[in-house]
């Protein structure tokens, strides 16, 4: 597959609403903004749950009831600020954690009905309570990576940094804007940082040459 | 990634094309057939999921290395602090000494008398001039202020 330019180039076209806009008239009720909204950070919230473990086809219909939820708040009142893709990522990982939680449920007393050597592990059955975050990432893995980060150059910092920052961070097009490089060397620049990152998590780092 | 790697041959998605559908690269199209093979094939959806945990993990990295960095400069600020404290303290202290030396030497040089042989010997050194000695203690306060602080 090659690797498409536009995807996310939403914020470099003529007219189009700024992303601060967009939540504006969605916090006012307006379903054409929140449909461009969905449009633009669906994506990174079912990423952020095939993170936790989730399967592809439920982490889109949790997604989407993350949404609806979302909506909901929304009019009922009770959505005063509206930060994304970072809130959307929040309310999809309680709903993925609501789901393991009410299956584990479902599980242990179906499996009350087993032979005993028919039973998992305690292993096997996921732990609703690990923190996501640090099933992540060990401090070990942390502290690795935050060093390579640390001995790139400064201008892939700071894409890097763009990024992945805030929560969802900017599109590589409004990146591009910022530090006026173009997308393709943005994205190159992502590209190599995460190698390098991928190395260090992994154990790996004397493999990669810094950039 | 080229064509047929993720199609009905059975041959599964590269990491390349998986890399770049996290990071969100792809077109609608190609988003469509990666998932589209995904959903059938575990070993993908696996390296999937692997693949997504490493973009969260990322974020955290940034996170991280983000708040450290706005901590970083704390043990600077707190040094700056400390240094300023202890030179307000130093100058306050000369103030001090100087108020001091000059309640203690002005009042027995008034009245003549001398009430211990320490007021003697303060009387002897610095009575005839007081005012004089307490402005001298708060100029070398200042310079060494100057000095500290530059």
């Amino acid at each position: 597959l090659a690797r498409s330019d536009e995807p996310r180039a939403t914020a470099s076209e003529p007219k189009a609403p700024t992303h601060d806009e967009l939540c504006a008239r969605a916090l006012a009720g307006d379903m054409a903004a929140w449909n461009a909204l969905v449009q633009r950070h669906n994506h990174r919230v079912v990423v952020s749950l095939l993170g936790r473990g989730m399967g592809l086809d439920r982490a889109k219909d949790v997604a989407q009831d993350a949404w609806m939820r979302l909506i909901e708040q929304q009019r009922e009142g009770r959505l005063k600020t509206l930060q994304l893709p970072g809130l959307a990522i929040v309310q999809a990982g309680f709903l993925a954690l609501e789901t393991v939680r009410r299956e584990t449920r479902h599980e242990t007393s179906w499996r009350r009905h087993e032979p005993i050597d028919a039973r998992p592990e305690a292993g096997e059955v996921p732990d609703p309570a690990i923190d996501a975050e640090a099933r992540l990432l060990s401090n070990e893995q942390l502290a690795r990576a935050e060093a390579v980060l640390a001995r790139c150059s400064p201008s892939a910092r700071k894409v890097f940094r763009l990024v992945y920052g805030n929560d969802g961070g900017m599109s590589h097009a409004e990146v591009a804007d910022v530090v006026g490089l173009s997308v393709q060397r943005v994205r190159q620049i992502v590209c190599e940082v995460r190698k390098l990152l991928r190395a260090a998590v992994e154990g790996d780092e004397a493999k990669v040459v810094k950039p | 990634m080229s064509q047929g790697q993720h199609g009905e041959a059975g041959r599964h998605v590269t990491a390349d094309a998986l890399e770049a559908y996290v990071m969100g690269m792809l077109d609608d199209i190609e988003v469509a057939e990666v998932e589209r093979h995904v959903s059938k094939c575990s070993v993908c959806e696996q390296a999937l999921m692997r693949e997504a945990t490493l973009e969260m993990a990322f974020e955290r990295v940034v996170r991280e290395s983000g708040r450290r960095s706005e901590r970083a400069p704390e043990p600077a600020r707190r040094v700056a602090q400390l240094r300023s404290g202890a030179i307000a303290g130093g100058a306050v202290g000369a103030f001090a000494m100087a108020a001091a030396v000059i309640l203690w030497v002005v009042p027995a040089s008034t009245h003549g008398g001398v009430s211990s042989s320490f007021g003697a010997e303060v009387e002897a050194n610095v009575g005839a001039q007081p005012y004089a000695q307490a402005g001298d203690a708060a100029d070398d306060s200042r310079i060494t202020d100057a000095r500290d602080g530059g």
